[in-house]
């Protein structure tokens, strides 16, 4: 069975022409969802068949159970060379690592990839080369058909007797279900899989588009959604960054109303997020909106009234939970809302700033998000090179030298976003521009206390604290690929060195 | 010498030191005595000694050493007289110890054909605070107050408000104006609390003390701010620059309705200087 693989090249786009798309299920209004209890008949109900395209999601994170209940099920009845579409792929998940062994699974497509599976993936042991997406990338490709899902299997946090989803109720409500609405739409199977039947208004996903509801004991842990790196940094190094990039926002005129504003979940730019909001209150200004995975921070910046709304694709905290659910200006987004770049009305495209992390920058301002220097996966895009792409300031904040290892680099290992995306790099030693903008870079220079450096300077800083970076060997298997947002080509990552 | 903030930053350890100099502190002091177990002190002077050639230069370095009747300050001094650094900070200082002190170093930089290195004194006890009026008469660049070990040798209680300590503090900074050198406050020990920083360091300013020491990177950002210069402070000192240009021909000229004479043009002068220095303003 052959598999879905980017092959056009990654060229720099002005503008994306809109998506022509037709919601097919709206029309199932009288159709009536199958009750299940049993995973059995579950799996007997569907017309299963070898080298078939299942989809997850991944809005429980490291507390989803259902990834694995549904896989080990599907592998004992024997089934090979699946397609994983799955929106993230976390260390709970394993039992995936044995599938690929025995080639039940073959193929993965996600847009991040962390713990024993992608470890597995980097070593060689998928039969085909796996797709890194972004968030926007994938609901693009599932909306359009390039990807086609046979099944998706829809961890739902609740059911109403219609069988429509949401994330908001349940025992383990999760909240904003973004990331799965494309797969809903289009998958030839949707089943739903739940372990509370309650009552609720505004689903997340509409009975239409549920074919068969499972009930299950549990669907996982919603605390599992709080990970390690939505916590907000406490290194010196980390918050001076975020104090430097705070007043870089300020100096660029960003800090005012209107203000629409995301950040990724790494420490540091958590920690910006914090001081942002202490800018914000001093300066008596009110944000239109913030988008993307949600925080705590965000929240109260909501409650607070330093933003009148909230975008919400994916919640990374309970306190986003809750919110979502009873804040009336705090809204759930699709990931096409959110971040298709054929969707023009988009959310990223709207965005003043985006505030993201990095693995590694290259001096022309690539950024690699996904795998570590040895070509080890380690995560993937999520939404950074679609804000990248959108944000009309995109900011990377990193230290320098992390863990005395170069953060800035001759090449990145791995291109997750393309330098045409990015504008600017601060770290602790200074801020530096993009070479597009190096008038821009003088004029604060010469104008403002801020450390305004280049990104030669900063890499003869980082040389002399590091010594020059060595060439790591790689095998010449390619068992993955960074897919550009639009599709297209971006780069692609190698098969660990054996022994290493 | 001049210097807000005076970072504490442990000898022993390497990741630490690695961001040091990221870290806004005018003075980093890396630490080879109380930061650093008995069984590290070989090893925490080599690391130093590579670390202060080796790293990025964008504050003033300064080490302090073990003291005089250690084994390890002799070994110390013979690492360090002909590296970069630019002080010697010398523990449990009074006027007798630090003369001792003072006599290697400067004995050393003689046998090894290298300048003498200035030595800040610190003044950790007793007889460190009552010998001040001797020891100003050495070669002795700065005066730093060290008020933990000082109360345990004074038999007091360290409080918040620090009234226990008002006499050394300003014996300390009395005899450092006398000698016209610099003067440093002993640091806040609870990293915790922002605001009693806040209050100490405040306290401490309106003592005339120069700076103050750090024992924590996040305490550098409000001491560099509580001892530097506010926007308008250096405006007024920019104008009276400007002004003092356009009225080269004479000694006395009005600014903003006050007299500016010599002194005064000196102290806007010194203001710059130290601005600039600080990177509060541009060339």
């Amino acid at each position: 069975m052959s598999k879905y693989l980017p092959v056009r090249p990654y060229q720099p786009v002005d503008e994306y022409s809109p998506m022509i798309w037709e919601n097919k299920k709206q029309h199932r209004i009288n159709h009536q969802v199958q009750w299940l209890d049993d995973m059995n008949a579950m799996l007997d109900a569907l017309d299963l068949f070898d080298g078939m395209t299942i989809s997850f999601h991944h809005h429980l994170r490291n507390g989803d159970a259902v990834m694995n209940m549904v896989m080990e099920a599907i592998a004992q009845r024997g089934y090979k060379d699946l397609t994983v579409v799955a929106s993230s792929i976390f260390p709970v998940h394993q039992p995936l690592v044995a599938m690929l062994r025995d080639k039940t699974v073959t193929q993965i497509i996600a847009s991040y990839m962390s713990g024993p599976v992608a470890r597995a993936v980097s070593e060689g042991e998928c039969e085909a080369a796996c797709v890194l997406q972004t968030h926007g990338g994938r609901a693009r490709s599932i909306l359009m058909e390039d990807i086609c899902i046979d099944v998706a299997f829809i961890a739902s946090c609740a059911v109403n007797h219609r069988g429509d989803i949401s994330g908001q109720h349940g025992k383990n409500a999760c909240g904003a279900l973004g990331y799965v609405m494309a797969d809903a739409l289009m998958a030839k199977n949707v089943v739903a899989i739940s372990d509370s039947r309650v009552e609720f208004d505004a689903p997340s996903i509409e009975y239409t588009c549920v074919d068969m509801v499972l009930m299950v004991d549990s669907i996982g842990s919603s605390s599992g959604i709080v990970s390690g790196t939505t916590q907000l940094t406490k290194d010196p190094a980390g918050l001076k960054i975020a104090h430097l990039t705070v007043d870089l926002l300020d100096a660029l005129g960003l800090v005012k109303n209107g203000l629409t504003y995301q950040s990724g979940a790494g420490g540091i730019s958590l920690a910006v997020t914090t001081f942002l909001k202490e800018k914000m209150k001093q300066k008596q200004v009110v944000g239109e909106f913030a988008s993307g995975g949600i925080t705590r921070a965000l929240v109260e910046m909501l409650e607070e009234g330093l933003f009148n709304h909230l975008y919400d694709v994916q919640c990374f905290d309970l306190d986003a939970v809750e919110s979502l659910k009873k804040n009336v200006n705090h809204h759930e987004i699709s990931a096409s809302m959110y971040a298709n770049p054929n969707q023009l009305d988009n959310k990223v495209n709207q965005l003043d700033v985006v505030i993201l992390g990095a693995s590694e920058i290259d001096r022309d301002m690539n950024v690699n998000v996904t795998t570590g220097f040895d070509y080890q996966i380690l995560g993937g895009s999520g939404g950074h090179a679609d804000t990248s792409y959108g944000a009309t300031w995109s900011i990377i904040v990193s230290k320098l030298v992390s863990s005395r290892i170069p953060v800035l680099v001759d090449r990145v290992t791995t291109i997750t976003t393309p330098k045409d995306d990015i504008d600017i790099f601060v770290c602790d030693v200074g801020i530096a521009f993009a070479k597009r903008h190096q008038a821009l870079a003088a004029t604060l220079k010469q104008t403002t206390r801020l450390p305004i450096v280049t990104m030669e300077e900063l890499a003869e800083i980082s040389e002399k604290l590091c010594g020059k970076s060595l060439t790591i060997e790689h095998e010449s298997r390619v068992v993955a690929v960074s897919e550009y947002r639009d599709g297209s080509l971006l780069d692609v990552i190698y098969q660990k060195k054996k022994g290493d | 010498m001049n210097g807000r903030s005076y970072l504490f930053i442990p000898g022993n350890s390497a990741g630490m030191m690695v961001s040091s100099f990221v870290l806004d502190a005018d003075v980093l002091i890396y630490d080879l005595e109380d930061a650093v177990s008995l069984d590290q002190k070989d090893s925490a002077r080599h690391l130093v000694n590579e670390a202060v050639r080796f790293l990025p230069k964008r504050s003033q370095c300064w080490v302090r050493v073990n003291p005089l009747d250690s084994p390890y300050f002799m070994k110390d001094v013979d690492a360090l007289i002909d590296s970069p650094i630019d002080a010697f900070l010398l523990p449990k200082c009074d006027d007798v110890r630090f003369k001792d002190m003072y006599a290697y170093i400067e004995a050393t930089a003689k046998r090894k054909n290298v300048h003498i290195k200035p030595c800040v004194a610190l003044i950790e006890s007793a007889t460190g605070v009552f010998t001040l009026p001797k020891l100003i008469k050495l070669n002795v660049s700065g005066l730093f107050l060290g008020a933990e070990d000082l109360s345990a040798d004074m038999h007091m209680t360290r409080t918040k408000g620090s009234d226990e300590i008002m006499l050394a503090r300003q014996q300390v900074v009395l005899h450092a104006r006398v000698k016209g050198i610099v003067c440093i406050d002993t640091p806040f020990v609870d990293v915790d609390d922002m605001d009693g920083l806040q209050y100490d360091a405040i306290k401490a300013k309106q003592f005339g003390f120069d700076g103050k020491a750090c024992i924590h990177p996040k305490q550098v950002s409000q001491i560099n701010q509580l001892f530097g210069y506010s926007d308008e402070q250096l405006q007024w000192a920019q104008g009276v620059l400007d002004m003092a240009k356009k009225h080269a021909d004479v000694a006395v000229f009005n600014y903003q309705g006050s007299m500016v004479d010599r002194p005064i043009l000196l102290r806007a002068q010194h203001m710059v200087d130290l601005a600039r220095k600080w990177g509060l303003i541009h060339e």
